[in-house]
């Protein structure tokens, strides 16, 4: 009985972790359909003459609202999931955004350690995306 | 076992919601919060943002932020602080919700959306303190408002102000203490409400209506658990259409300009099977105490039901002259113009005002059960030439009934009918009777105690009695007295009357009624007795004359077998000293020695009981005194 109720709330917490996890980045689409992803956490936007002006811990930025298409939590930044799947080795290379190579990571949280807060591009193959932290 | 599984729920919970990210969109005042599950994809037009289901213009919510904490579903939070207040609207409810505010007013519009299969019930939550704060809510579906520690005053119409129809729930938190003050307006309460009014809680809510009534109800009210003040209201403190019901809770009622509670029909055309205009309580303490002329502590338009609880209710409120109705009108602890009906519970009623009384009804009183105490003090109320007084102490026998009202402990129009339960009542003033009935009196059970300045027990029709132990003093009426024919088939009576033509039994022989007796045990005194007749009396009786005085023994012998033996009652006394009709059985007044028959100290004793058989001879044992006396069935 034990064991089964163990299992149910290890269950429960997993789960509950893992959606948690869902909202650890606010993404934006722009209507020419790049995507720009910023931490979440205790970040704060405001709107003003049509921009959006975005702060946080990690990120300082405005954004023109007639350029955005949506907004979304997400649980990676914007197009990592897709390189890591389409790659396979999750393997990428992270660029400074004066074209910098700063090196090659295998997950985000791994960038954010490693570098400090800023844009970087990430390149995978043929495909690249930027990243605010 | 349970301990650790409620730690891991918990802390998963605390996990969840602090990891859980909700983004906030504001505009300065008012801010929704959507989880990112509710959230989804938001997305921009034209200046503006949807989110979940709702639009936003973002030069009007021009702010927006991440944080980790979540309004719970369905809920909308109202802080107010000073002049100003902030309200949080969940997310999944955003399109039903338009909050406008007003320095600390706040008004929301409810969308008409709201529904069980749309979001449910949406529970509105205040907090914090403004003397310049109100709370409005407009809608059409039931409501919950839940009081969380918050004192606000407005300053201009109701404090909190409820548009719908429905059921709405006010709640008071369990542990906090909730003020309510309305300001200037044309509003029908401080709490005023369109629809069916459900107080509850196990917090404390303290109300004062400055311009209206404290509580005003379109539709029925309902209390449970909650400990309700109304410090002051200029007109009712309640006042409710449908019915009141009381199951459990603290109501104190003071400084009310009109009656304490008022329950009404709402309209003959519009009335359904529930509305009764019925107050009822089953349970918890009710204390009000009122002032206003001719007002009462509790006033129905249908019955008053009193089926547990404690209510002490007192009523200082002297009567008026009605100009429109041309006649005098009083107060009263309890005014029902249908029934008045106890079977259970303990009420203490005060009445000191002129014309003041226990109970008024216009049905029929009927009590089965519970402990009742009635003390009325109030002179006799008297309309003549213009002027009112409020003491009239001369014989207002002449008087037009219209013109005088006097104080009662029970007034019953439609009949009174006593089952079981304790009644204990003293009047002190002119005209004063204990229980009167306009139509029939039945006492079948109970333990009654009437030390009446006028008559004990009045009915102007029929009078029975057939169980019951009854202790009945006039200080200057009769004791039990029928204007119709009286009859005793059980029970146990001592019923003492004043002197002169007062008595202790009293028919309307004049009228050809008569008493008759066919069981019980009898002692009645006065200064005359209506003796039963022998047509329709099945048991016999014995009369002597003689005086009796508090705490003697009365007693009929057959040889030295005692077969009855009475105990003049120590409140047997010709005090009239309206303090002591405060007192009550086992608190007498002062005095003794008390002599009624006009000046003789002298009256008749009557006596009878199942042992007695006719044609016998007994002995009447009085004090010291005895006399020989011959059974009879008259």
């Amino acid at each position: 009985m034990k064991k089964v109720i163990s299992v149910l709330l290890g269950g429960m917490l997993c789960s509950l972790i893992a959606y948690a996890e869902d909202s650890q980045w606010l993404t934006f689409k722009m209507t020419d359909g790049t995507e720009v992803s910023v931490e979440a956490a205790d970040l704060i936007i405001n709107y003003n003459a049509g921009k959006l002006l975005i702060t946080g811990p990690t990120v300082d930025r405005e954004l023109i609202v007639a350029e955005l298409e949506s907004m979304q939590f997400t649980s990676e930044a914007a197009g990592l999931k897709n390189i890591i799947a389409e790659e396979g080795s999750g393997n990428f290379s992270v660029y400074t955004a004066s074209g910098m190579e700063a090196g090659s990571f295998s997950s985000i949280n791994d960038v954010r350690k490693a570098l400090p807060s800023g844009v970087y591009i990430i390149r995978s193959g043929e495909k690249s995306f930027k990243i605010i932290f | 076992m349970k301990k650790p599984i409620l730690l891991c729920v918990a802390v998963s919970l605390s996990l969840y919601i602090a990891s859980a990210k909700s983004i906030n969109i504001s505009n300065g005042t008012v801010t929704y919060n959507f989880p990112a599950d509710i959230a989804g994809e938001m997305t921009f037009q034209d200046e503006s943002v949807k989110i979940g289901e709702r639009t936003f213009s973002l030069s009007e919510f021009s702010v927006m932020n991440v944080s980790d904490a979540a309004t719970a579903s369905n809920t909308v939070m109202i802080r107010y602080s000073g002049s100003d207040a902030s309200v949080e609207v969940a997310g999944n409810i955003a399109q039903y919700i338009d909050v406008t505010t007003d320095g600390a007013n706040v008004s929301i519009n409810q969308s008409d959306e709201v529904s069980e299969t749309t979001c449910g019930e949406i529970t509105y939550i205040l907090k914090g303190e403004s003397a310049h704060g109100s709370f409005t809510l407009i809608g059409t579906y039931k409501s919950t408002i839940e009081l969380q520690g918050v004192a606000l005053t407005s300053t201009a119409g109701a404090v909190l102000n409820i548009q719908n129809g429905k059921r709405i729930s006010l709640s008071a938190k369990n542990g906090t203490a909730n003020t309510l003050v309305d300001g200037s307006g044309s509003q029908k309460g401080a709490i005023d409400c369109k629809g069916h009014l459900e107080l509850k809680g196990k917090g404390e809510l303290n109300v004062t209506g400055t311009k209206s009534h404290a509580i005003y109800a379109k539709e029925y009210v309902e209390i449970k658990n909650l400990t309700l003040n109304i410090l002051g209201s200029k007109k009712d403190g309640i006042n409710c259409a449908q019915y009141f019901l009381m199951e459990s809770g603290n109501v104190n009622i003071s400084d009310s300009g009109d009656d304490g509670i008022q329950v009404s029909y709402k309209d003959d055309t519009d009335r359904e099977a529930e509305d009764t205009g019925t107050f009822t309580i089953k349970d918890g303490t009710l204390t009000a105490s009122i002032s206003a002329d001719a007002a009462k502590c509790v006033k129905a338009d249908g019955d008053i039901n009193i089926e547990g609880g404690t209510l002490t209710l007192k009523s200082t409120a002297n009567g008026v002259w009605d100009s429109t109705k041309l006649k005098t009108k009083a107060s009263a602890c309890i005014g029902a113009d249908g029934n008045a009906n106890i079977t259970g519970g303990t009420l203490h009623l005060t009445a000191t005002g002129s014309g003041g009384k226990g109970i008024s009804c216009d049905g029929v009183f009927t009590m089965d059960g519970g402990d009742l105490t009635v003390a009325t003090t109030g002179g006799l109320l008297v309309y003549s030439n213009g002027t009112l007084n409020h003491n009239y102490t001369s014989d207002a026998e002449r008087i037009n009934s219209d013109y005088k009202s006097s104080s009662k402990g029970i007034k019953a129009d439609a009949g009174v009918v006593i089952n079981d339960g304790n009644i204990y009542i003293t009047t002190a003033t002119n005209n004063a009777e204990g229980i009167e009935s306009k139509k029939e009196l039945d006492i079948n059970g109970g333990t009654i105690f009437v030390k009446a300045y006028d008559d004990g027990i009045n009915s102007t029709s029929d009078f029975r009695v057939s169980g019951g132990n009854l202790t009945v003093i006039s200080i200057v009426g009769d004791g039990l007295d029928s204007n119709g024919n009286l009859t005793i088939s059980g029970g146990y009576i001592r019923t003492m009357g004043s002197g002169g033509m007062e008595m202790g039994l009293d028919a309307a022989t004049e009228n050809g009624c008569a008493v008759y007796i066919t069981g019980g045990t009898l002692f009645a005194f006065g200064g005359k007795n209506t003796y039963p007749t022998k047509a329709g009396s099945t048991q016999a009786f014995v009369y002597t004359s003689g005086s009796i005085t508090a705490n003697s023994e009365v007693s009929v012998k057959s040889g030295t077998e005692t077969l009855v033996n009475f105990t003049v009652p120590s409140e047997y006394t010709s005090s009239t000293n309206r303090s002591d009709a405060l007192y009550g059985p086992g608190n007498p007044p002062g005095g003794g020695g008390w002599n009624p028959g006009g000046g003789s100290g002298s009256g008749s004793v009557m006596i009878s009981c199942p042992a007695l058989v006719s044609g016998q001879s007994y002995t009447i044992v009085n004090g010291t005194s005895s006399s020989t006396v011959t059974a009879r069935l008259r």
